[in-house]
């Protein structure tokens, strides 16, 4: 059984127009709690994160996958479960960033 | 001793490059998952590649040079793991294919080995049973050093099985000077072989097949099968889906074909191969070959031949309803796209041939242990490793919107890349 059982929605905030980066959020459920999952794109990768009770968690790499993945492992979330959770991001916002 | 010029022993087949198809997998996991750049071309490349030109005496006392080959292609996750084939066209990019093939399989199914694979150029049905020894027991001589429990393991593979990898472990041994079962895996039960290694491959193929199918409202029981490829696995997988019901209308091998809409039996073909050296022929069938198979109106066509079968030439006539890849790479890139249009479910490679690793590592972990498993236990197992990995794929799939070979290798790669990049840069 998958600790993430409900993607809820994607949101994004809106950079100023000549801003390097922009900020999504994809809202999930991990083991039932709701959860949401930061992700921020730079020109060369991405920063993802989430709150914990020991605080945030903070996952860095060139692919939107592997920063949640990193952002997520201290929940106990499997590779498979937070590269899907990735999915909910449109699909333009996440390609090219690292080439 | 004389040197004698080799006989002719090659065989070229038209076959799409192996190491082009595996490049554009890669090309594509590795696109959509955004990966570094300077992964990319980490993974991209074998890490170490082995080639050795070695003698053999002939039993007429001539002398053969045969050239081999061993590559491991990424050690991120653990030991090299990968079959070693015995084959006219084994060359070195056939073997750096098959190599980062394995990485990938490894990976999707979640054990615990890097991608390895290896080769000699040889036609084994050539070479009378001496012979082969010989050229296995140097090839694997040439290979000390590189090959262990804990560095690299070799398997069975195409004109490869259970007596070769006995004579590879009894040559390690001897150079040891202790037994070394963990060396290779696939070897017989009696000397620390898995109980259903076997049948291993044939049953992943099987299992699969069989999910792929329910998930178009087929069962297995009452399909319409043809089956490219009557060797071990092409067989096993003839066998388990005739046990669950599945009607065999053809079934093609390296000699010919036989088809029989009414049902053929394994069974009977098997004892006819063994007569024969082929199926072709066998009572109660008619003649088939390659080309009509691979357009015959099934519910599953199993591919466990050879690489590059199914290409943008022959694509379009393929009127299956699921195809598994039981082999490595039997459709190329470019013909996956128009098995996609035409509402084909591909089962892909990496994940439908994969049972054979999951007994290996089964095997390789039962040596360690020096503990063996009954057979209910290995394929309880089998099918739960299996059965997950296809879970993870379907959902990869389903989330993304994308193939199911893109999913399988974008979750392989994505877990050799995490593995590569938490163990860090040396120096």
């Amino acid at each position: 059984m998958s600790p993430i059982d409900e993607r809820l929605q994607a949101t994004a905030a809106e950079p100023p127009t000549d801003a390097r980066w922009t900020a999504h959020a994809v809202a999930i459920r991990v083991d039932g709690e709701r959860r949401v999952l930061r992700l921020v794109r730079f020109p060369r990768g991405w920063l993802a994160s989430t709150d914990t009770v020991d605080g945030p968690t903070l996952g860095h790499d060139a692919s939107p996958y592997l920063a949640a993945r990193r952002a997520l492992d201290p929940l106990g979330v499997g590779l498979v479960t937070a590269m899907a959770a990735v999915a909910g991001l449109d699909r333009s916002i996440r390609r090219g960033s690292a080439r | 001793m004389t040197l004698t010029p080799e006989r002719p022993r090659r065989v070229t087949a038209p076959r799409q490059d192996a190491l082009a198809s595996a490049l554009a997998q890669f090309d594509r996991a590795a696109d959509q998952l955004d990966l570094d750049p300077g992964l990319r071309a980490m993974l991209r490349v074998p890490k170490r590649e082995w080639t050795v030109n070695f003698p053999v005496t002939m039993d007429d006392g001539r002398t053969e040079v045969f050239t081999g080959h061993r590559v491991q292609h990424n050690l991120a996750r653990g030991p090299a793991k990968g079959g070693l084939r015995f084959h006219p066209s084994a060359d070195l990019d056939e073997v750096r294919a098959l190599a980062m093939w394995m990485t990938w399989k490894c990976a999707l199914v979640d054990v615990p080995f890097g991608g390895a694979k290896g080769g000699v150029a040889v036609d084994p049905r050539a070479l009378s049973p001496d012979e082969l020894q010989r050229v296995t027991r140097r090839f694997a001589t040439e290979l000390q050093g590189l090959i262990g429990p804990e560095t690299d393991i070799p398997a069975p593979d195409m004109g490869t099985n259970a007596q070769t990898m006995a004579w590879i472990m009894d040559t390690v041994s001897m150079h040891a000077g202790y037994t070394v079962p963990g060396v290779v895996t696939g070897k017989p039960v009696a000397i620390g072989g898995s109980e259903a290694r076997s049948d291993a491959t044939g049953l992943g193929v099987t299992i699969t097949a069989e999910r792929a199918l329910a998930e178009r409202g087929i069962a297995m029981d009452g399909a319409r099968v043809a089956v490219q490829g009557f060797g071990n696995v092409g067989e096993a997988a003839a066998r388990l889906i005739h046990e669950r019901g599945g009607r065999l209308v053809a079934i093609t091998d390296i000699g010919g074909g036989v088809a029989n809409p009414a049902g053929l039996d394994p069974a009977a073909l098997k004892r006819h191969l063994a007569e024969a050296g082929t199926i072709a022929g066998a009572p109660r069938t008619e003649p088939i070959d390659n080309a009509t198979l691979l357009a015959l109106d099934v519910d599953l066509l199993v591919l466990a031949a050879m690489e590059g079968q199914v290409t943008p030439d022959n694509a379009d006539a393929v009127r299956a309803t699921v195809v598994a890849e039981g082999a490595n790479g039997p459709v190329t890139p470019d013909a996956d796209p128009i098995l996609a249009e035409r509402g084909i479910t591909t089962v892909p490679d990496i994940l439908c041939n994969a049972g054979g690793v999951i007994v290996s590592y089964f095997e390789w972990v039962q040596n360690l242990q020096s503990f063996s498993w009954p057979a209910d236990q290995v394929v309880d197992r089998l099918g739960q490793v299996l059965g997950r990995a296809y879970d993870e794929v379907a959902r990869m799939r389903d989330a993304e919107g994308i193939d199911a070979r893109l999913a399988a290798h974008v979750i392989a790669v994505g877990r050799v890349a995490e593995a590569q990049q938490i163990r860090g840069r040396y120096p």
